[in-house]
């Protein structure tokens, strides 16, 4: 995908875009974040997961100066305190912010001037970015005349028009479609190509596997996990996912299934009806699962053995 | 069955969501509390005594006597030298809410069965205290018009006795030097009789209202409430749903991570203070074309629409950051205005409410705003700019809570 001309642009000096050193933050006595220390690089793209009310959002919301609340810890955004680099940062909030009364002219203006930049130069960039990301709309309409998909990348223009070297994005994928995912995802990645530092909250966890540099994983506020994909699967030590679809299966055979496999310490990840999934450390677990079944009498109807995506990965957790 | 199953639960639902939305519940518990308690202080006045500045010029044992009782004013007698200037002065600077001019006269006159006057100076600028002033003085005055009332029924009937008399002896002593005297003393009486004049008999006393403001009508003082009381109510409403408005459509999330919200929050000042010049332009023109006679002070009316513009606008944000709707917030912004309302003096007399009452009003930015009104509009004055400190203090809450939220 080829960027418009502006996005292109690299600030001269050189900074690391984000760096946290033991970020504390609670609302009231409900600690939301704890010691939460990262550094993102420029030209990458990280994703932050976790389930909902792990802090992810707060996380995003605070590097970006939109809770400005005391927090402890020290947080630099290319090298400088929050407040003074805003101009370096795009920040797309997940609801969608737009104003609803005005016509899509309009609000590609204000966000232009709330940006520093004059209308006119405003509109220039966004219809650039417009027809990038496949927006054709008459932009006298006003933005409820638009569909899900078309808001979300509306959404993330208004963001875009200053050239931010710096993008953060807030669970950019909800409502969006196969194809509308694919077209972000390929725009972020065009966007790192040229140097941006990229880093966004996400539930599509095997999407993101695939496109992101690295991963975030919070769990009750603290940084879990961080690194690439593949060392999150070492990390857990889950190698397959075996899925069988059992031709009968009880409510006795759930059970003792459960106790043998709770001995021999195989995490199951799902069950419903007469299918169970398990996550398996080596191929040698599953022959001990299939003797299990053997010895249940338990005869299947299908059975899978393949590599497990960050999903199933976060379901175990 | 089921329709009342429904419309219990439609009850319950309502029920719920007041007891839950605590600032709904409190709000509508408090705003009639408010407004009851305010209309308690307004309607029963305190055991109030206005101080009365008097120009004494007849001093006689009588004036003294009857302006000394006046019920519910406490008279003082200023000295003679340059009294009605002295007294208007005082009138004007608020020393006296009132003055009495009592003409060389007055005591002579009523001996003579006729009207006497006097003449009352009052702030006309004061519009609910110079409506109440034109009864109360006359209602404290009646005691000692009844006096009057009775002494001329006396002197009446020694009159009457008098030719009564008189006549009697003409009637017994036909032909004397003596007839001639007597029949001059009749007439005389008569001739006090006949000259009483039915607006005597009416009022014996009569009081000229006397505005200080010769110049100044009530048309004129007009502007100087209207203007700030709906300035107060639509920029309350409008500032505070506006900011709840940025906050819905997420323009706020936009505006503190792009910049500081100062310019956020200045930007939204200065709107509002277009929509207050707007609304000054259009309510002034539709007085001078309904025939007010304003003595406009172009600093004063600067310094006006920016008191007006910039306290309003920055409660009406305080109250938008601290609602979580615009119910809420329009719930607020009545709670605020009403009370401000009622003790701005325009609908009743300040100087008839206890003590307690009259420092809050003093302290309350509408009364400051009608008082500011009347110097730049009707007086040709700039006007102080004390307000500047307390919307300093909100411009700090306003940035705050923006930053907190």
């Amino acid at each position: 995908m080829k960027l418009p001309k502006f996005l292109t642009k690299k600030p001269k000096k050189k900074h690391t875009p984000l760096k946290t050193q033991e970020v504390k933050f609670s609302y009231g006595k409900q600690a939301v974040l704890q010691d939460i220390s990262l550094e993102i690089k420029e030209a990458s793209i990280t994703a932050i997961i976790g389930k909902s009310g792990c802090g992810k959002s707060t996380f995003l919301k605070l590097i970006s100066g939109i809770i400005s609340k005391s927090h402890k810890g020290k947080i630099k955004i290319f090298g400088k305190n929050k407040t003074w680099n805003k101009n370096k940062l795009g920040f797309v909030p997940q609801e969608l912010s737009m104003i609803p009364d005005l016509s899509i002219k309009d609000n590609i203006n204000l966000a232009g001037l709330n940006l520093g930049i004059s209308e006119r130069t405003a509109m220039t960039k966004a219809k650039e970015l417009l027809e990038l990301l496949k927006l054709n709309e008459d932009l006298d309409k006003k933005p409820d005349e638009l569909s899900g998909g078309q808001k979300v990348r509306l959404n993330i223009i208004l963001s875009l028009l200053h050239n931010p070297q710096f993008l953060i994005l807030d669970e950019p994928f909800v409502g969006l479609d196969f194809q509308n995912r694919k077209l972000l995802w390929h725009f972020l990645e065009s966007m790192k190509k040229k140097g941006k530092a990229i880093v966004l909250t996400s539930h599509l966890l095997s999407e993101t596997e695939e496109h992101v540099d690295r991963i975030i994983i919070l769990k009750n506020g603290k940084v879990f996990f961080t690194g690439k994909p593949e060392k999150l699967k070492e990390k857990l030590k889950i190698k397959y996912i075996f899925e069988v679809k059992f031709a009968y299966l009880s409510k006795e055979n759930l059970q003792q299934i459960k106790d043998n496999c709770y001995i021999k310490r195989i995490p199951i990840l799902d069950h419903y009806d007469k299918y169970i999934m398990f996550a398996l450390e080596s191929e040698n677990t599953r022959d001990q699962l299939t003797r299990l079944f053997k010895k249940l009498n338990l005869s299947y109807e299908e059975l899978s053995l393949r590599e497990p995506n960050l999903d199933e990965i976060f379901l175990k957790e | 069955m089921k329709a009342i199953t429904k419309f219990y639960g439609y009850i319950k639902k309502d029920t719920l969501l007041l007891v839950r939305r605590k600032k709904y519940l409190y709000l509508s518990i408090a705003l009639p509390l408010i407004i009851a308690f305010l209309f308690l202080l307004i309607l029963n006045p305190s055991q109030y005594e206005l101080k009365v500045g008097v120009c004494d010029f007849d001093n006689t044992e009588q004036t003294r006597m009857a302006f000394t009782n006046m019920n519910g004013f406490e008279a003082v007698f200023l000295d003679q030298e340059n009294c009605i200037d002295n007294l208007k002065e005082a009138v004007k600077k608020q020393k006296y809410p009132l003055g009495i001019s009592i003409g060389k006269g007055f005591t002579a006159a009523l001996e003579n069965l006729t009207q006497s006057h006097i003449t009352i100076y009052y702030d006309n600028t004061d519009l609910a205290f110079a409506n109440l002033m034109a009864w109360k003085i006359d209602q404290s005055l009646e005691p000692f018009e009844r006096e009057i009332v009775d002494k001329m029924n006396v002197e009446i009937q020694d009159q009457i006795s008098e030719l009564r008399n008189g006549i009697d002896t003409i009637k017994e002593i036909p032909e004397s030097k003596y007839i001639q005297k007597r029949i001059d003393k009749i007439d005389n009486s008569v001739k006090k009789i006949e000259n009483i004049k039915t607006e005597f008999l009416v009022n014996p006393l009569w009081t000229y209202h006397q505005p200080i403001y010769t110049e100044t009508t009530a048309k004129d003082v007009g502007i100087t409430f209207v203007l700030p009381i709906i300035a107060l109510f639509i920029l309350l409403m409008l500032s505070s749903t506006s900011i709840i408005y940025d906050k819905k459509t997420n323009f706020l999330t936009r505006v503190k991570s792009s910049s500081n919200p100062i310019n956020y929050i200045l930007a939204k000042v200065t709107f509002f203070i277009g929509l207050t010049i707007a609304q000054f332009v259009l309510i002034t023109l539709l007085f001078l074309i309904y025939g007010a006679s304003l003595n406009i002070s172009i600093p004063g009316v600067i310094n006006l629409i920016l008191f007006i513009g910039i306290t309003n606008t920055l409660l009406g944000l305080l109250i938008g950051l601290i609602s979580d709707n615009e119910g809420i917030a329009i719930l607020f912004s009545l709670i605020i205005s009403f009370p401000l309302m009622l003790l701005s003096g325009i609908f009743t007399p300040l100087q008839t409410m206890p003590a307690f009452t009259q420092t809050l009003a003093k302290i309350l930015p509408l009364s400051h705003q009608i008082t500011s009104a009347k110097l730049a509009l009707l007086f040709g004055q700039n006007i102080p700019n004390i307000w500047i400190y307390p919307s300093i203090a909100m411009l700090i809450g306003v940035y705050y809570l923006i930053r907190k939220q």
